[in-house]
């Protein structure tokens, strides 16, 4: 892996982006405008759902927050990979980059970096404008949330190396990221506890990797759990992250052998 | 030296003795499944009807050696270059650079390689030349200190010096091919494979960068350059040696004066203001020439002809010797290559393939 080579294609992308000046400082704007109605709105909810959420948090606008916030990482894990391999592949970009002697590794890693540090920075804003905005935030817990949310996106990343394998062998993501991202959003407890789900939904939501992922976050930055306390959630998402992310990479693999059999690596 | 023509089912070897070659493709062959019909899918869901994109291909190109790969759209030139570029898995046979395997030593073989197959998409447009440079350099993995230098040079080799702070979207299509060739170059490559170099340039703006990469490339560089074109006059002006492939097939192989005079054929153009000129009459009267066609260029009423002058450029010199003196009023007279269909049709009938 090729950390400098990872840096000069995150960097590049970085550059693109920030000469569509206009585009750039609108991205910030539409920050506002997705905090400002949520914080509204979970004051009207507030005195309803603080009896359901209370083993995640006390106030509902920070149990949206958390949610909201983890929903733009899972976004970007699911989408990235697909997409950079979909655009390389039809501009032919990804042809220049593979008769380089970089890894594919690193070249994938630099061609979503961007993507996840875009998403990362719109995840520590909107907790920042969360905290701003009277959220009570246990900052000690600061470790136990990276952690959680890094293995959260390898969860979430390795099911996007299935949607990126499938691009390079089929051409389609066959709507994975868009389905997952879909089931997460509404079983995954971004909204409301997974507790309110009916018993048919519960065992699912379970199987996906927001649920533990969220819960163990809120309950480190909402409640001030220390490490001991959300173990098992942190366990029982690690090993969702490490099926994900085997699979997808052996799947990424085979794609790649393939179309370099098929003779349609370089061709869209 | 003899032109080295393919037998039926007997691959042309196209080789250069007594050198080390740099690239050796022997027996390659590679086939991808043929187009199907809606119907003939519904029929035999699982059938495979494999078309050969390349077959039997064996080669070697040696440093300093520009060859072209010519032939028609569809005749594996393109396969053959992504396979020695590793990005094509080969069916058989094997392809080394340097002695390394593109299959199983690819990482190997990409330090050495350049390929110039992707097309100026394949830039950060909204970035400028030099930090797309900076950008490959790191890829190429060449050391952090020297980038500065070894960017300045590419840029100042492909005359791109003075730009290199401009937005590459800004670019004409020349100056982006230009900037391609650059990034090629960054890595000090031993071999270079370029596919269609001059697809984007007007004829002016193609020759004089044919000039420039054979100065550079083959005569300073002493790079081994693979050229896949189906420009004929491009294959002929540029290569020392040009490899004719058709249906994946090496139809003809050679140097390429020989291999020109032998398959180009024998056809020149003439700019004359009086086309029906008796001394043109009375050469074609005598059997030294013949007309194939005559059109008016519209501009002052210059016409166009073209005719067959057997026995090539010295007999030509000939013929133009005798029209000067006859007062034919005549301001360009230059051979004409010959259509790549025509081209290719000598080359299969004088390999007796079918």
């Amino acid at each position: 892996m090729s950390l400098r080579a990872a840096l000069a294609l995150t960097q590049a992308s970085w550059r693109t982006a920030k000469s569509y000046r206009f585009s750039f400082v609108l991205s910030f704007v539409s920050l506002a405008v997705t905090i400002v109605p949520v914080y509204f709105v979970a004051n009207a909810l507030q005195q309803f759902m603080a009896p359901v959420i209370s083993s995640e948090g006390r106030d509902y606008f920070g149990f949206v927050l958390i949610g909201t916030a983890m929903l733009t990482l899972v976004s970007a894990a699911l989408s990235s990979f697909a997409s950079a391999v979909s655009g390389g592949l039809s501009s032919g970009f990804f042809e220049a980059l593979l008769v380089t002697p970089t890894s594919l590794g690193s070249l994938l890693a630099g061609q979503t970096g961007y993507a996840f540090a875009w998403a990362a920075a719109r995840a520590i804003l909107l907790v920042a404008a969360g905290a701003f905005l009277g959220v009570d935030l246990h900052w000690l817990r600061l470790p136990e949330a990276m952690l959680v949310t890094t293995v959260l996106v390898f969860a979430y990343a390795g099911v996007g190396l299935i949607a990126a394998a499938l691009v390079v062998s089929f051409r389609t993501n066959a709507a994975i990221p868009q389905g997952v991202l879909l089931i997460s959003t509404l079983l995954g407890g971004v909204y409301f506890p997974t507790s309110v789900l009916p018993p048919v939904a519960a065992p699912v939501a379970e199987w996906l990797p927001l649920t533990p992922g969220l819960r163990a976050l809120r309950r480190a930055l909402l409640l001030g759990y220390p490490l001991s306390a959300i173990n098992g959630d942190l366990l029982q998402l690690a090993g969702l992250a490490l099926g994900s992310v085997v699979v997808g990479a052996v799947s990424l693999r085979f794609a790649f052998r393939y179309a370099k059999n098929a003779g349609s690596l370089s061709q869209y | 030296m003899a032109v080295d023509l393919a037998r039926l089912n007997v691959p042309v070897a196209a080789t250069v003795p007594n050198e080390m070659p740099v690239v050796r493709v022997t027996d390659l062959w590679k086939e991808f499944p043929a187009a199907r019909s809606l119907a003939d899918l519904l029929r035999h869901p699982f059938g495979r009807r494999p078309s050969p994109a390349v077959a039997d291909v064996s080669l070697d190109v040696c440093a300093g050696e520009f060859v072209g790969l010519l032939g028609p759209n569809g005749a594996g030139k393109t396969t053959l270059l992504k396979i020695l570029a590793t990005l094509i898995t080969p069916d058989r046979g094997t392809v080394t650079i340097a002695g390394h395997d593109v299959v199983t030593a690819a990482r190997s073989v990409r330090q050495i390689i350049a390929p110039v197959l992707a097309n100026e998409r394949s830039l950060y447009w909204r970035l400028s030349a030099r930090e797309n440079l900076e950008l490959f350099a790191a890829l190429l993995r060449l050391p952090v200190h020297d980038v500065p230098r070894r960017v300045g040079e590419a840029l100042d080799v492909v005359g791109l010096s003075d730009a290199g702070r401009k937005m590459v979207g800004q670019f004409s299509a020349g100056m982006m091919q230009r900037l391609l060739v650059a990034r090629a170059l960054l890595g000090s490559p031993r071999v270079l494979l370029l596919d269609e170099p001059t697809r984007s340039l007007d004829p002016a703006a193609a020759r004089a960068f044919r000039a420039f990469l054979r100065e550079e490339l083959a005569t300073r560089r002493g790079c081994a350059v693979l050229v896949a074109t189906h420009r004929t006059e491009e294959a002929f002006e540029l290569c020392d040696r040009v490899v004719v492939l058709n249906r994946g097939r090496v139809v003809a192989a050679g140097p390429a004066r020989e291999l020109g005079e032998a398959l180009t054929g024998t056809r020149y153009s003439v700019y004359t203001l009086e086309p029906n000129h008796h001394a043109l009459e009375e050469v074609v009267a005598s059997a030294d020439a013949r007309r194939v066609a005559a059109t008016c260029e519209g501009v002052g009423r210059w016409w166009r002809l073209e005719v067959e002058i057997d026995g090539g450029d010295a007999s030509a010199r000939v013929v133009l010797s005798t029209l000067i003196k006859a007062g034919m009023p005549i301001a360009r007279f230059e051979r004409v290559a010959a259509p790549l269909g025509e081209l290719i049709d000598r080359a299969i009938a004088r390999a007796g393939l079918p």
